[in-house]
């Protein structure tokens, strides 16, 4: 009752610019919860984002591994390689167009895996002659072509993902 | 792409004649060859291609070749249909009256018509025959500014 008293006695003995103060004071302190929150909300999108965009990209890098190594072990039936680089593509293509439209990555850095790839694969002697088998087995030159690519172009995955991390 | 740009895409080719190759001829598509693969390049270039051309050649209208709806594609089975089609055509004829869709791997288009293109008519000016691999019926090439229907080209022994 005493402190409601005392409240009520230093209110009435507040005047005009004491109440603008006060109201300052009451508008700033929501202004600062609203930039506070609004901000991070954004900062926590943009990193669930960015997290899922990396792990896209993580999964299509897992996906060409697991193809070159059964190309490269002899257990990949030819007849299923040309259904699996189509769909790759699509899947490439729309993953490298949504983070060129977001961060402005290079939608063509990944070309080597969709075009190249494909192209030492299909047009490869070794895919060609054995194409009607159940499996395809490389020989050692054509093994050695399937690494070199993989050492060459390996690093494209990398660069993505620091590049979607780095974005703004 | 967006249903608008669909819908643009599809009012363009209306009036055209289309073939679908999952349609007309295989939704699996292989390789080059006859004696290397069922559904080849060159089968569908004998069974489909060469027949539908001539078809809308023979109108003066334009043919629309759409590529989608595949398993998809080898560079080489592209290659050789339509680089056969420029060979008994020549490139002019062939750019005047041809449309290629391809929406779902817009690169294979783009291929069709800055390589195949080209080094099929620098081939045909060489004079460097196609490789036939099977027996195909007559089929028209264009001599002389006349369309003419022959067995143009025998098989060879290997692939």
């Amino acid at each position: 009752m005493g402190k409601s008293c005392c409240l009520c006695l230093s209110l009435s003995s507040f005047n005009v610019s004491d109440w603008i103060d006060a109201f300052g004071i009451v508008v700033n302190a929501l202004l600062a919860y609203w930039i506070v929150r609004t901000i991070q909300n954004k900062l926590t999108n943009k990193r669930v984002l960015k997290d899922h965009f990396i792990n896209e990209i993580k999964e299509m890098r897992s996906e060409y591994k697991n193809c070159l190594s059964n190309l490269y072990s002899g257990q990949s039936n030819p007849s299923r390689v040309l259904p699996w680089f189509k769909l790759m593509n699509i899947r490439v293509t729309d993953v490298m167009t949504l983070i060129n439209t977001k961060y402005g990555i290079d939608v063509h850095l990944l070309k080597p895996y969709q075009n190249d790839l494909r192209e030492l694969v299909t047009e490869n002697a070794d895919f060609i002659d054995q194409f009607k088998k159940s499996a395809v087995q490389f020989s050692d030159k054509s093994r050695n072509e399937l690494l070199l690519f993989q050492q060459t172009h390996n690093h494209l995955f990398n660069e993505i993902i620091i590049e979607i991390n780095d974005a703004d | 792409m967006g249903a608008y740009q669909s819908l643009l895409e599809e009012l363009k080719y209306f009036n055209m004649k289309t073939i679908s190759v999952s349609r007309d001829f295989s939704e699996f598509p292989n390789l080059r060859h006859c004696s290397i693969s069922d559904n080849s390049g060159e089968e569908f270039y004998h069974k489909v291609l060469n027949r539908a051309f001539v078809e809308v050649l023979n109108k003066n209208e334009k043919l629309c070749v759409n590529l989608d709806e595949t398993a998809g594609y080898a560079s080489s089975f592209l290659d050789e249909a339509f680089g056969n089609l420029v060979y008994d055509f020549t490139l002019a004829i062939v750019e005047k009256n041809i449309e290629v869709v391809s929406a779902q791997e817009p690169h294979w288009k783009e291929m069709i018509l800055t390589q195949t293109f080209p080094q099929w008519e620098e081939r045909r000016k060489n004079g460097k025959a196609p490789k036939v691999t099977a027996n195909h019926g007559a089929w028209f090439r264009l001599v002389d500014k006349q369309l003419k229907q022959e067995i143009w080209e025998n098989p060879v022994a290997s692939a």
